[in-house]
This record gives C-alpha cells, sequence and structure tokens, in this order.
C-alpha cells in the first residue's frame, strides 16, 4: 500500500515538472534566440558574408552592432592627437575619400 | 596611406543586404541606417527595393553610384557626403529627403517621376554636371523645396512638370549654366516661389 502512494507520489512529481517546463519553455527559445548568433546582427552578417578580412574587421564589427543597437556608426578615426590641419581635413571630409582606403 | 585609415570602408553590399533581407532589415531599428565618416565602396543598387527605414550619411563619401530607381524608402538624407550619380527615377519617400551642408554630387542627379511626401532640402548642396543636367526633378511631386544658402548647380536644375505644394525658395543659391538654360521650371507648379541671385538664364 505504501508502496503505492509512494509511487504515485513521483508520478504526480514528474506530470508536474512536466508541465512546469512546457510552460516555460517558449519564453526559454525566445531567450535563447536572442542569445545565440542567429539573434545577433554580426553573426548574421558573417554567416551571408563569411569572416571578414583584418582590413574590414573593424568597420564590419562598428557598422553591423551600431546599426542593430539603433546608433550612428562612425569610422571617423580620433582626430585628438592630429595636429597638422592638413591631415585634420583629410581625415574628414569626403573630398578625400580616396585616401580612406 | 595607412594613416588616414584604411578601416573606414563600407561594403555597398552590406548596405543592400540590410535592405533587401527580411532577417537583417529585422535588427535594423526604426532609426536606420546612419553612417558616418565612411567610404561606401561599390555600386548601391537598391532599385524596386522597399525600405521601412531612413537611411542616412554624415561625412560620408560614394564611390561608386547609388541606384533608387522606383524603390521606396522612409527618408534620405546625405549631410556633408559626396556621390557620383544618383538614379532615383520613380522613388517614393515617406518623409524628407536632404542634400544639405557640403553634399557633393559629380554626376548626375535624377529624381524623375520621384514623390517626396515631406520636403526636399538642398540648402549647401552642390550639384556638378557641367554641360548636362544636375538636378532633373522632371515630374516629381513633393512638398517645400529648398535651395539656399550656398546651394550651387553647375549645370541644368530641371523642375519640368514638378508639382510642389509648399514654398520653391531659392535665395541665396547659385544656378550656373554658361550658356544654357540653367532652371528649367515650365508646366511646373508651386504655391509660393522665392529665388533670387540666380546666375545665367532662368526659363519660367
Amino acid at each position: 500500500m505504501r508502496l503505492v502512494i509512494k509511487w504515485e507520489m513521483r508520478w504526480n512529481l514528474s506530470i508536474f515538472i512536466g508541465i512546469a517546463v512546457c510552460a516555460l519553455m517558449p519564453g526559454w527559445k525566445t531567450a535563447m534566440a536572442e542569445m545565440t548568433p542567429e539573434g545577433d546582427l554580426i553573426a548574421l552578417a558573417k554567416v551571408r558574408f563569411g569572416v571578414p578580412t583584418p582590413e574590414e574587421s573593424k568597420a564590419f564589427e562598428i557598422f553591423f552592432r551600431k546599426i542593430q543597437e539603433g546608433e550612428k556608426a562612425d569610422l571617423t578615426p580620433e582626430l585628438d592627437a592630429v595636429t597638422d590641419p592638413r591631415d585634420l581635413k583629410i581625415l574628414i571630409d569626403p573630398a578625400y575619400a580616396d585616401l580612406w582606403e | 596611406m595607412r594613416i588616414y585609415g584604411n578601416d573606414r570602408v563600407i561594403k555597398a553590399e552590406w548596405l543592400k543586404w540590410l535592405c533587401t533581407d527580411p532577417k537583417a532589415s529585422a535588427k535594423v531599428t526604426s532609426r536606420g541606417i546612419e553612417l558616418a565618416g565612411a567610404r561606401i565602396q561599390g555600386k548601391l543598387d537598391l532599385a524596386w527595393v522597399r525600405i521601412q527605414f531612413p537611411l542616412r550619411t554624415f561625412r560620408c563619401a560614394f564611390a561608386n553610384d547609388i541606384i533608387l530607381d522606383r524603390a521606396a524608402v522612409a527618408g534620405l538624407q546625405l549631410q556633408s557626403t559626396s556621390i557620383r550619380n544618383l538614379n532615383a527615377d520613380n522613388l517614393t519617400v515617406e518623409r524628407d529627403v536632404s542634400f544639405v551642408d557640403g553634399f557633393l554630387a559629380v554626376g548626375q542627379v535624377w529624381l524623375r517621376y520621384a514623390t517626396i511626401k515631406g520636403t526636399l532640402t538642398c540648402d549647401g548642396g552642390h550639384f556638378i554636371n557641367q554641360g548636362g543636367i544636375a538636378l532633373n526633378l522632371e515630374a516629381a511631386k513633393t512638398r517645400s523645396v529648398f535651395m539656399r544658402n550656398g546651394f550651387e548647380a553647375q549645370g541644368e536644375v530641371n523642375f519640368y512638370s514638378a508639382v510642389i505644394s509648399g514654398t520653391l525658395e531659392c535665395d541665396g543659391g547659385h544656378f550656373v549654366n554658361p550658356g544654357e538654360i540653367a532652371l528649367a521650371w515650365r508646366a511646373s507648379q508651386a504655391v509660393r516661389f522665392f529665388c533670387r541671385r540666380i546666375s545665367q538664364r532662368l526659363e519660367r
């Protein structure tokens, strides 16, 4: 008799755990989708274009990350250390963009 | 030229993929694509593409042509940006179009039959296509058009059959097309018209 009750309790516990897992599954799936590479624009871009070369890696990462974050992807280099006005002009004026590559 | 940065190049195909791939587009926020200090390499062909978000650039350079024929976009802002040709016939823009603050087009900017539901602002923009049509707005529909504060066109600006439901303001703009029509305005409509200091010949 005691054995039957113990078995029933175990069975009920299993059913409860099963129901709980089923209830939590959709939210868990959504959270995992956000965390896995499929939820990340950079990862999607790497699937589409392959791993960027070392030369294009920085622009690639900044571009896709900032776009996903809803921010401006600014590739202007650090200008604080630039003292020559000519260099400064070349760095910020798109007319000199041929020198940016 | 390492000191000027070789890591500022954005491939046109990256931009196109963001605008055309449903999975990628879904990751773009309502702020759209906002890019600064970049050189966009390769022809950006977005013909017939419906883009749900705005495209904005600041101090960028498009090394090759931009194609937006029959495309639809939420907004288009090219500020202090240099481009070559922009082919955007039949383009539909849900809000404003801006070619401002030192924008430079060396080639043709064609917006024939375009529908701009906001304003077209070209203040401080430079449109250079000597001997040809620099800015073609034939049969375009827009609210107001602003070509002020240093606007310069070298080549014809064509408004033939354009419909402007607001104001056309050109004060301080320069329309230069030696020996040819600088501003073609035949059969166009505008509610208000303010234009002074126009160089060369004005047809109205």
